[in-house]
């Protein structure tokens, strides 16, 4: 693994915005193509490798949670238990999830989180970089198969029975990133086979006399995938009558014990010692080294601390009264002069799918961090 | 027949190649080019679309017209957003909106 420098495409912002892809400069420079990874064969097969045990494992843990009500350590609300177990029980099929390691090319990939419910940065792994691997790299292979893998995923989901169509989209009126992430995904389904529709999360109507979820239309939604977190939608107004209802929604309810960071603690009591983990806790870090305290539900870096034997670094935000877990500090790889990756890993279903990179200058990727695309050699 | 097997050997191996990449072989997108050329999840009030039945799918038949005249070429449809705040204004029912979303704002969603 090595980071180059590159020259930019002419206009790429151009061939971005063609693409969907139309907050490549969100927060200044988002998209950054001067430089670029490059991977070995063996380490993409690596990295493979360890996500889809990293899956498996997960999915272990939640029988886990389930089989000992964990759920206090979660901070999962009492409501929501029973329906997140049967939610579980039923199979509710999952899209997608996103891995983060903190990889250096030598050791061992270190989990430092699983994006479980809402990830993004999807547009820019599955098609910006394919698009700029097509035409700057085109002799070269890209660990990618996101988009495909979409498309494969909604089939199966749609002949299933899963889904009672139209398969409406949803998300915040007030985000650019978010609505085209959106619009992409919906544009998987669609090219599957699926009726869709398009609503605002704040759209959504209740109808209390028909006790249903309505569109704008106030015509009944039965099957929603939300890009919104599912711990903010329990606890809003409208959250009670997820319970009463028989609307199906996409990311599953489940996904909110992957998308905790209570499920790295729990992965390191299940799994103590695994290569692919770091040691993890509830409450406190027991050991005398440096290490990271996480809010349960921080999202984009929001109120991480990172304590070493120097100095302690901390970013802001609102969460953490919910609780936090500590985790031994693996410091992301520095390339370059000052840039800090973090590798993506996406499983799409339940099949490892590609991967994307986060890179900052600081040691802590938040949603501000810049996306580099990645190549790697193909064997001949 | 050197020459052949040769370059038989070489495109068979380009296939096998090519066969074994890891990334999409290729990548459409159908509905997002559409979309993204004119709207922005801020502030839009118009959606466009190439072809009638997607406009009316998502927004009903008589929220949808057709932009530009045909001589001139004009062949995609719009949903005006106007119809989206009169709904929410004039509709007297049980229904109730502003349940979900009220979170959004102390962080984003994304991770």
């Amino acid at each position: 693994m090595h980071r180059e420098d590159i020259i930019q495409r002419n206009n790429w912002q151009q061939k971005m915005e063609a693409i969907g892809f139309d907050f490549h400069s969100i927060d200044g420079r988002y998209w950054e193509e001067s430089a670029c990874y490059c991977f070995s064969v063996e380490e993409i097969d690596m990295i493979e490798q360890v996500t889809a045990e990293l899956h498996q494992m997960c999915l272990e843990a939640i029988q886990h949670i389930i089989i000992n009500k964990r759920y206090d350590d979660l901070a999962i609300p009492e409501l929501f238990r029973k329906h997140i177990e049967q939610s579980w029980l039923k199979q509710e099929p999952s899209v997608y999830g996103r891995f983060d390691f903190s990889y250096d090319g030598f050791n061992a990939p270190k989990l430092l989180e699983y994006n479980a419910d809402t990830p993004t940065s999807l547009i820019e792994a599955s098609i910006a970089q394919w698009f700029w691997l097509e035409e700057v790299k085109p002799e070269m292979d890209q660990f990618n198969s996101i988009h495909e893998k979409l498309i494969d995923r909604w089939k199966k989901i749609l002949s299933q029975g899963w889904i009672r169509e139209p398969l409406y989209f949803s998300c915040v009126d007030e985000c650019q990133e978010d609505y085209s992430t959106v619009q992409y995904l919906r544009d998987t389904a669609y090219q599957a086979g699926i009726l869709t529709s398009n609503i605002f999360i704040e759209d959504i109507g209740w109808d209390a006399f028909g006790k249903m979820f309505v569109d704008l239309e106030e015509k009944p939604i039965y099957s929603i995938f939300k890009l919104y977190p599912w711990e903010w939608m329990i606890q809003e107004e409208f959250g009670q009558y997820i319970l009463s209802n028989k609307l199906h929604i996409i990311e599953p309810c489940w996904k909110m014990l992957l998308s905790n960071k209570g499920i790295l603690p729990i992965l390191w009591e299940l799994y103590p010692n695994h290569p692919n983990l770091l040691p993890a806790y509830f409450n406190s870090f027991p050991l005398n080294m440096p290490h990271v305290r996480k809010p349960l539900l921080s999202r984009e870096g929001s109120n991480i601390s990172i304590y070493t034997s120097e100095n302690t670094l901390t970013t802001e935000g609102l969460y953490g009264s919910e609780g936090y877990v500590y985790q031994a500090y693996a410091p992301l790889p520095k390339f370059g002069d000052n840039n800090y990756p973090v590798i993506g890993a996406w499983i799409i279903g339940n099949e490892v799918a590609g991967l994307g990179i986060r890179e900052d200058n600081s040691l802590i990727t938040k949603n501000t961090s810049r996306f580099i695309p990645h190549y790697f050699v193909p064997k001949d | 027949m050197l020459v052949s097997s040769s370059r038989q050997y070489c495109c068979s191996q380009y296939w096998v190649n090519y066969m074994n990449r890891r990334r999409s072989s290729e990548i459409k997108l159908l509905l997002v080019s559409v979309f993204i050329l004119t709207n922005g999840c801020s502030g839009s009030s118009d959606y466009n679309y190439v072809n009638k039945a997607d406009c009316i799918a998502e927004w009903g038949e008589k929220n949808c017209e057709r932009n530009g005249s045909s001589s001139s070429g004009g062949r995609s449809f719009t949903y005006r957003d106007s119809s989206r705040t009169q709904r929410l204004n004039t509709r007297a029912s049980s229904v109730r909106r502003g349940g979900f979303g009220s979170s959004f704002g102390k962080s984003g969603g994304r991770s």
